[in-house]
């Protein structure tokens, strides 16, 4: 479904993606974890066309998304949460919705579809009317899967979804992204929290310094002495545990 | 007390003038962070389209300046701002005085740069009795047609669909496009609107002044770009309290000054505007994406 090909980005002379490749299937839910400043908000953001690509091919449903502005990305069905979540914190959470809902038809499908959509997300629902800014971490983070959601997406791209937020709250994104695996979507994970993202996902990236070090099915890379290798890039069975990979800050 | 409603009306009519300028140049500095100092051309030019087709009915005349100040914003934005588009701020400010250097000197060209007298809605000068004061009718139309204006955009940004996405890209453009906002269409409707605002301070601004020149749009964009720093930057309703708190200072200092002070009443405005600058830096009103993001 979606296809990278030895992509390379760069920022000026910083070269942020050394020749990643990556394949995702429809109804397939992958991650892609490393350590901070791997290069992996950046391979969403080429993915995206917020960022341009200097080499190699990106293709989804046999077509080249290079060169191709972000709106007309977005538009094929790829739709991206970003990073600290990109919430319109000055608009009202339904004003949010509805720039999810944007696309539909007419405004009883948009109601309709947000209505829908706040079954999956009851916190949110009740607070419709309130600036977005004012929701709390996890609120937030949901009001942007939401979001992302009424764009109808066929893949969802997900930027480290747990950043800053409270324990329970990781549980309850992650039990959202389970019932939408469940249901079908076809999910790209970025995480830094690296056992949340491979229990999540069914395929697994360690992405570092802007290479893939290592790949495999999740079940296969957990537990695996050689997953901690490619996370840190040392032997991490040699120097103490003080490098625990789920506690990403 | 007449003295106090004279004042009142004076400072909502020149006031709501402002906050027609700094809501111009509030919404484009908004979306895509630039400040157009063309602003005050595309004033310029519609009071230079009123004298163009004066003789014409006042309906047509009037109709006719806001399509030219529109097809002028568009113009302006497709040809010389798109490209420029995510440039740095420097470089957006350079732009913004090419174009309106440009734009008044293609006037100059036309009409010279010497004052060109237009008589426009001359019965608009005489006075009303209205509540025991007498107020020049042109006041009055001006503060209606403010209010009005201000209350057709706050339904529109608050109650469309097109507004809510002006303000989704205002805050994050880049998330805009995320969800598929067309921003080119976004961005090319704030012009559309911000030119018909310079429109309509064209019209009141001519049928007040009765002169034209190239460069009269320079001072308003001035203070419309001071309401909207005072205001707060980003914010459409700093904008508009900037622009009456212009306003008001203006004729409250024109009532307090000594005589032989007036003419430096100017002086005392930008003065006391900078105290208030040195006590809220940040502009009356504060927008949270826009402290972000500078």
């Amino acid at each position: 479904m979606l296809t990278v090909d030895t992509l390379h980005v760069r920022y000026g002379s910083i070269v942020a993606l050394r020749g990643v490749s990556l394949t995702i299937d429809e109804g397939e839910a992958v991650s892609v974890v490393g350590p901070n400043g791997a290069g992996k908000s950046t391979l969403l953001h080429a993915i995206t066309g917020v960022v341009p690509v200097a080499d190699g091919a990106i293709t989804y449903d046999g077509e080249s998304l290079v060169g191709r502005p972000i709106e007309r990305i977005v538009g094929r069905g790829i739709s991206l949460v970003p990073e600290h979540r990109g919430i319109f914190s000055s608009l009202t959470v339904e004003e949010n919705l509805l720039m999810g809902a944007r696309g539909l038809r007419d405004r009883a499908e948009r109601t309709r579809e947000i209505a829908r959509i706040l079954d999956l997300f009851p916190a949110i629902g009740e607070r419709l009317h309130r600036p977005a800014g004012r929701l709390s971490g996890g609120e937030q983070q949901q009001l942007a899967i939401a979001r992302s959601l009424l764009t109808r997406p066929r893949i969802l791209l997900l930027d480290e979804p747990s950043l800053g937020l409270a324990p329970q709250m990781i549980d309850l994104v992650y039990e959202i992204l389970a019932r939408l695996r469940a249901e079908g979507i076809t999910l790209l994970l970025v995480e830094q929290n690296a056992h949340r993202a491979l229990a999540a996902t069914d395929r697994t990236y360690v992405l570092r310094t802007g290479r893939i070090e290592l790949s495999g099915t999740s079940a296969e890379l957990s537990g695996a002495p050689q997953f901690e290798e490619a996370y840190f890039g040392f032997d991490a069975t040699s120097s103490a545990g003080d490098h625990s990979m789920d506690d990403a800050p | 007390m007449n003295n106090v409603l004279q004042a009142v009306v004076d400072a909502a009519s020149v006031g709501g003038i402002y906050a027609l300028m700094a809501l111009g140049i509030g919404l484009i500095f908004g979306i895509v962070r630039l400040v157009n100092f063309a602003h005050g051309e595309f004033v310029m030019v519609g009071g230079y389209a009123v004298l163009l087709l004066a003789g014409a009915p006042t309906v047509a005349v009037i109709a006719a300046t806001l399509i030219v100040v529109v097809v002028l914003a568009l113009g302006v934005e497709r040809i010389a701002f798109r490209p420029l588009r995510g440039a740095a701020m420097p470089t957006l400010l350079v732009g913004s005085f090419a174009v309106s250097y440009f734009i008044q000197h293609v006037v100059m060209m036309s009409y010279g740069g010497n004052t060109v007298g237009v008589d426009f809605m001359p019965k608009l000068s005489e006075s009303i009795e209205f509540g025991g004061v007498s107020v020049p009718a042109l006041q009055l139309v001006a503060i209606v047609v403010t209010v009005l204006l201000l209350a057709g955009l706050a339904y529109f940004l608050k109650a469309t669909l097109f507004g809510i996405e002006m303000r989704a890209a205002a805050e994050d453009l880049r998330m805009a496009r995320l969800l598929g906002v067309p921003t080119n269409l976004i961005i090319a409707l704030a012009f559309a609107i911000s030119g018909l605002l310079a429109a309509v301070v064209a019209v009141v601004y001519v049928a007040q002044i009765g002169v034209l020149t190239p460069r009269m749009g320079v001072q308003p964009a001035l203070i419309g770009f001071v309401a909207t720093v005072v205001g707060g930057m980003g914010s459409l309703l700093g904008a508009v309290v900037g622009g009456f708190l212009i306003g008001t200072i203006t004729v409250v200092l024109q009532i307090i000054l000594p005589l032989e002070l007036r003419d430096f009443r100017d002086a005392f405005l930008f003065g006391s505007l900078f105290l208030i600058l040195l006590v809220r830096p940040q502009g009356l009103i504060v927008v949270r994406a826009a402290r972000e993001r500078v």
